[in-house]
């Protein structure tokens, strides 16, 4: 080996290394298709450079990268398709090909078919329109074929073995890089995949959780009310038997009583009404009581949600206090439901809505009930504060409150979402900042 | 016997088409344009195979024949007596030749009409390079 071929291969090996470093400081695919490029120009002095990726359908490439044709971006996104033109067939062949005198090959292979009366077409490849010589080569990473770089000019003949040794050891080294940022890209997608996944099973975990809670809280004030309604009946019973046994003998000393006496009696019959009176109305609060906890919750029955409606009014009677309440029901039909969780939906709604108009006065809420073809709707508005526009998208979200500290937990309305939705229904907002809120619940009567 | 020398290269890239001199074997001459003679080794050239035609049926009846090539870089001419060998269907020259054709009827939408037969390979006998004639 001569000292000026020795001194060839020193600049030469330097310059791989100057390339190497370059390509290898990133794994920004584009920093590294254009470090290639540069480095091809720059060093090398090949002007018109392309780096075709082969797309995932694994019969197109595109133009990834390309340097010489004006802007950086020039011709960035064109294809060709494998077995098209010289990089296709460079791709289709895996193998290097460099040709010198394209445009009088293409002219020779036209005037023959011409002569032989045949036509022909010409097929637009991206890269110089008038290109003449072109080396290519595919790019290739572990028998995969990832795409084809490819040198071009408008000369003829202006590529020799040398170029083609350069392009070859600088292949390697490119196919690799390349395979390398595509694997990074490909790992931050699936990183990024598995964020979006871990924050939505998140998300649904804290929803699962916070029905649980709800639930469990649900079960025991079912228990608790259940236990107390039981033991209200009871003494209860008592008291009204032994309220009949009183007025029975009360009617016999009637009978024996002095016209001094009818005063006595007027007072007396006053009190038995309002005794009577008083325990219809405690019994009638304690089978409310019974109806709203129904521990039978998880099976599907056929529910009259009016029914349902007045038992959790009856509950938050004392709540509402002064705030009207406007039942505007219409008839509908009996609902296969679970009622104990429908109930739940509706209580929570009608507390929203108290909680809403605070100390407003004239508060009213209004329960709309309508049948629509094969579902029902339920629609509770009060006239409080309402909700911001920026808020309501998040109101079913779990944990999302624009109660105060300690007044809301901000699970109500994420647990009616999730019970409104386990019977196959809707559950709809409208509301406007100082004029109140409408939440829709769409049920089907008959679950498909 | 003559050998091939590098300066010759430019003139098989195809840049310019090259003539070819063939005669039958009853001694009728005939010239074609062919679109390029490929570079083998020193001692060998070689010659597409396409199409059957007047060429094709001269050198298998008599072999000898002679091309004249054309230098783009320089405008040199070349004369170069050559023998027809034998033909391959397959191997590196072969694949060369073939895909290049490929590649380029693929541009002008001739994939699969203009096709590869053969790579004729032919020994060289003789080399000459012509002088620019600047009169001419």
């Amino acid at each position: 080996m001569t000292e000026a071929s020795l001194e060839e291969l020193e600049k030469r090996l330097a310059i791989f290394e100057e390339v190497a470093r370059e390509i290898n400081v990133t794994l920004d695919l584009r920093d590294i298709l254009h470090g290639i490029l540069r480095a091809m120009d720059t060093t090398f002095g090949f002007r018109h450079s392309m780096i075709f990726l082969l797309d995932d359908d694994g019969e197109t490439l595109r133009v990834a990268a390309s340097r010489g044709f004006g802007d950086s971006e020039a011709g960035v996104g064109a294809e060709v398709k494998v077995g098209q033109g010289v990089v296709g067939i460079v791709a289709k062949r895996r193998k290097l090909m460099r040709m010198g005198g394209i445009a009088m090959q293409r002219a020779y292979v036209a005037a023959v078919q011409k002569q032989s009366g045949g036509g022909f077409e010409e097929i637009k490849v991206p890269g110089l329109p008038n290109v003449q010589s072109q080396v290519a080569i595919p790019l290739v990473n572990q028998d995969r074929l990832v795409g084809v770089f490819a040198i071009e000019s408008e000369q003829p003949s202006v590529f020799d073995a040398r170029d083609e040794a350069i392009i070859t050891t600088l292949s390697h080294q490119a196919a690799s890089a390349i395979e390398k940022a595509r694997l990074h890209a490909e790992l931050k997608k699936h990183s990024e995949n598995l964020e979006e996944t871990v924050r939505a099973r998140t998300a649904d975990l804290r929803r699962a959780q916070a029905q649980l809670v709800q639930s469990e809280k649900m079960a025991a004030l079912g228990l608790l009310v259940a236990g107390i309604a039981h033991e209200i009946n009871t003494p209860m019973g008592a008291i009204a038997s032994t309220l009949d046994t009183v007025f029975r003998a009360v009617d016999k000393l009637r009978a024996k009583a002095t016209p001094e006496d009818t005063r006595i009696f007027t007072i007396l019959d006053g009190s038995q009404k309002v005794l009577t009176d008083a325990t219809t109305r405690v019994s009638a609060i304690v089978r409310r009581l019974k109806s709203f906890a129904r521990l039978d919750e998880a099976e599907l029955k056929e529910t009259d949600l009016h029914s349902d409606l007045e038992d959790t009014l009856a509950l938050v009677a004392h709540e509402l206090g002064t705030i009207r309440v406007v039942k505007d029901f219409s008839p509908l039909p009996r609902v296969l439901c679970q009622g104990g969780r429908l109930n739940q939906v509706f209580l929570n709604l009608i507390v929203n809505a108290r909680q809403a108009i605070g100390t407003k006065p004239d508060g009213e809420i209004r329960i709309a009930t309508r049948a629509e073809g094969d579902r029902v709707k339920v629609a509770i508005t009060d006239n409080g504060s309402g909700i911001a526009k920026e808020h309501l998208a998040r109101v079913f979200d779990p944990g999302f409150t624009t109660k105060g500290v300690g007044v809301g937990t901000g699970l109500g309305l994420s647990i009616c979402y999730q019970i409104v939705q386990d019977h196959a229904g809707t559950i709809t907002i409208e509301s406007e900042v100082g004029r109140g809120t409408t939440v829709t619940v769409d049920v089907p009567v008959r679950r498909a | 016997m003559a050998r091939l020398p590098e300066e010759i290269k430019p003139a098989m890239q195809g840049v310019a088409p090259s003539k070819l001199a063939t005669c039958s074997r009853d001694g009728v001459p005939n010239v074609a344009t062919i679109s390029q003679v490929y570079w083998v080794d020193h001692e060998h050239v070689a010659l597409s195979f396409q199409f059957f035609n007047k060429t094709i049926k001269n050198v298998r009846e008599n072999p000898r024949a002679q091309a004249f090539l054309l230098d783009p870089t320089t405008w040199t001419p070349w004369l170069l007596d050559i023998r027809y060998e034998r033909s391959e269907t397959e191997g590196e020259v072969f694949d060369a030749m073939d895909m290049q054709l490929e590649a380029i009827a693929s541009m002008t939408g001739m994939a699969g009409v203009f096709k590869l037969k053969a790579a004729d390979i032919y020994f060289v006998e003789g080399v000459q390079k012509l002088e620019v004639d600047p009169g001419a």
